[in-house]
């Protein structure tokens, strides 16, 4: 167990000084708060000529507060999860980096322990960023980042297999797509009501609307139980993948 | 550094199929503990899987393999802390430079991070231990990697063809390295496809040819076995006389000496190279 420990602990010490050293994961990690900073200097600005005024206007602020939280949560999520897990696992099999650590006694176990516990760091560091590039009140972070964390562990252990599925970093590409839009798909929700009647269902959507209820003072309601079961059962679901899959995969080409 | 009796590795009728090739064909050697056997064979002659069966990166299809005395099924983590591998596709982290990448190693391999500078200095990569991976050349990343191989002192260093594509002067590097390797009794189990390197580096052979080892024994017994019986005696006014090494040629020899005939006298063996070309047919 020491060993493990011991392990895990270099690996997550190169894998969070490679994820600052590569341009590639550095744009990924900036993407969700560029887009949020777009988001909302135009879209703000576009509520803001509307021409509301008093109740109209702060009901328009809250709900655009709502859904700037709810796409930073999703994008943060979806954006750096899937690429950096995949991309980042597809890298170490294509420049045989992987090989090598495996020829030194670390088990595919130890490598997506790292893997996933920095990628969950990154992902509640760069929510935090858009949290604050949004605007949000400080009083409900903790919960976003807690919601961040909760609605990344599914994304997390898919992204985590889909890396171990990826021979290099083209097939990476090719996996990754699905699971970030899959995660954006609660962002969409507003605009259309088909969208939203299956985003709730999605990975993040338990997480999106529990975020919603949050900003409503409303997350401690029978309300949040749907979401709640549905982002339970996601993290579950991703475990089972985990599980099945993981040792299959846990070889190097 | 003389070998001790007990095998470091050994394996016993292996054999391994691809499909419907067979490419291993009942394997048997034994590495003793402090020796450095290597395995001498062309491209595809099978050594790159037989390190595969020894990594556990691939499963013999019959056969036995040991590692420290024990079944190879039975190898525990600790065993394999005691092993350190230089694979045909070692790689180093090209974002991090050689010292980051030797203290990852020695984290990961529980070892202190103060035999860095030592290590580096033996290779001559002192000055180069903040140059980025990515901006080293193929020498210096093949004796970064060897040294990461090496970071915890393992007692079996198994290394897959680790000159290969070097220049002569990182070659000349990393065989000076496996001679501190043998002198400090380290077991060393390596491939190679170079019969100087071979000659040069290794106690013992094995000379493997389409997945079948077709000879085994130290270099010089291996020339031995395969001498010609036949000496060339450089004469001044008969050219060279080709003589055999028995009795009949003795009279022969005699009369050339009391001619003052003789120039010089070359008994003709074979090095290597005609040995493996004598045992496979084939050239490597």
């Amino acid at each position: 167990m020491d060993a493990t420990m011991r392990r895990v602990g270099a690996l997550a010490t190169k894998d969070l000084a490679d994820l600052f050293k590569n341009p590639t994961m550095l744009v990924v990690l900036l993407m969700p708060i560029g887009f949020m900073l777009l988001f909302r200097l135009v879209i703000g600005d576009t509520a803001a000529d509307a021409g509301l005024s008093g109740a109209g206007l702060a009901a328009a602020e809250g709900e655009f507060q709502k859904f700037l939280l709810g796409s930073g949560l999703c994008m943060s999520v979806g954006m750096v999860a899937s690429m950096v897990l995949i991309y980042g696992i597809a890298e170490e099999k294509e420049k045989h980096t992987l090989r090598t650590l495996m020829l030194a006694n670390v088990g595919a176990g130890e490598v997506a322990a790292s893997k996933g516990g920095v990628t969950l760091a990154a992902v509640v560091a760069v929510g935090a960023a858009c949290f604050a590039v949004a605007g949000g009140d400080p009083a409900l972070l903790p919960v976003y980042l807690a919601l961040t964390a909760l609605g990344a562990v599914p994304v997390v252990l898919v992204s985590l297999v889909l890396g171990l599925a990826s021979r290099d970093q083209m097939t990476a590409g090719f996996y990754s797509v699905p699971v970030l839009l899959l995660a954006l798909v609660p962002t969409f929700g507003t605009a259309n009501d088909a969208v939203d009647a299956i985003a709730e269902f999605t990975p993040l959507g338990g997480v999106y609307d529990l975020l919603g209820l949050a900003a409503d003072g409303r997350l401690l309601t029978s309300d949040s139980l749907a979401p709640m079961a549905v982002t339970i059962a996601w993290a579950v679901a991703g475990a089972a993948v985990f599980a099945a899959l993981y040792r299959r995969l846990a070889r190097d080409n | 550094m003389a070998a001790t009796h007990s095998p470091v590795l050994s394996m016993e009728g292996v054999c391994l199929s691809f499909g419907a090739k067979r490419v291993l064909d009942g394997l048997t050697f034994a590495v003793a503990r402090g020796e450095c056997f290597g395995f001498l064979g062309p491209s595809g002659a099978g050594k790159t899987t037989t390190i595969k069966l020894l990594t556990r990166q691939l499963t013999a299809d019959t056969g036995r393999i040991t590692l420290f005395g024990r079944p190879i099924e039975n190898a525990s983590g600790a065993d394999y802390d005691r092993i350190g591998i230089l694979s045909d596709t070692s790689a180093l982290y090209e974002r991090l430079t050689i010292e980051e990448n030797l203290r990852l190693y020695a984290k990961v391999r529980g070892r202190g991070e103060r035999g860095i500078p030592a290590l580096l200095e033996r290779v001559g990569l002192e000055r180069d231990r903040k140059t980025l991976v990515k901006n080293c050349s193929k020498g210096m990343r093949q004796r970064a990697a060897l040294l990461a191989a090496l970071v915890h002192s393992p007692e079996l260093v198994i290394l897959d063809e680790p000159t290969s594509g070097l220049d002569p002067a990182a070659r000349a590097e990393v065989h000076r390295m496996l001679a501190e390797l043998r002198r400090a009794g380290t077991t060393v189990f390596l491939t190679t496809h170079d019969m100087t390197e071979a000659e040069g580096c290794c106690d013992r052979l094995a000379i493997l040819n389409e997945g079948r080892i077709a000879a085994t024994g130290a270099p010089a017994e291996l020339t031995m076995e395969h001498a010609r019986n036949r000496v060339v005696v450089a004469t001044r006014t008969r050219g060279a006389v080709e003589l055999t090494k028995d009795a009949a040629s003795a009279d022969a020899a005699r009369e050339l000496f009391a001619a003052g005939e003789v120039l010089s006298i070359h008994s003709d063996e074979p090095d290597l190279e005609e040995v493996f070309i004598e045992l496979t047919g084939r050239e490597l």
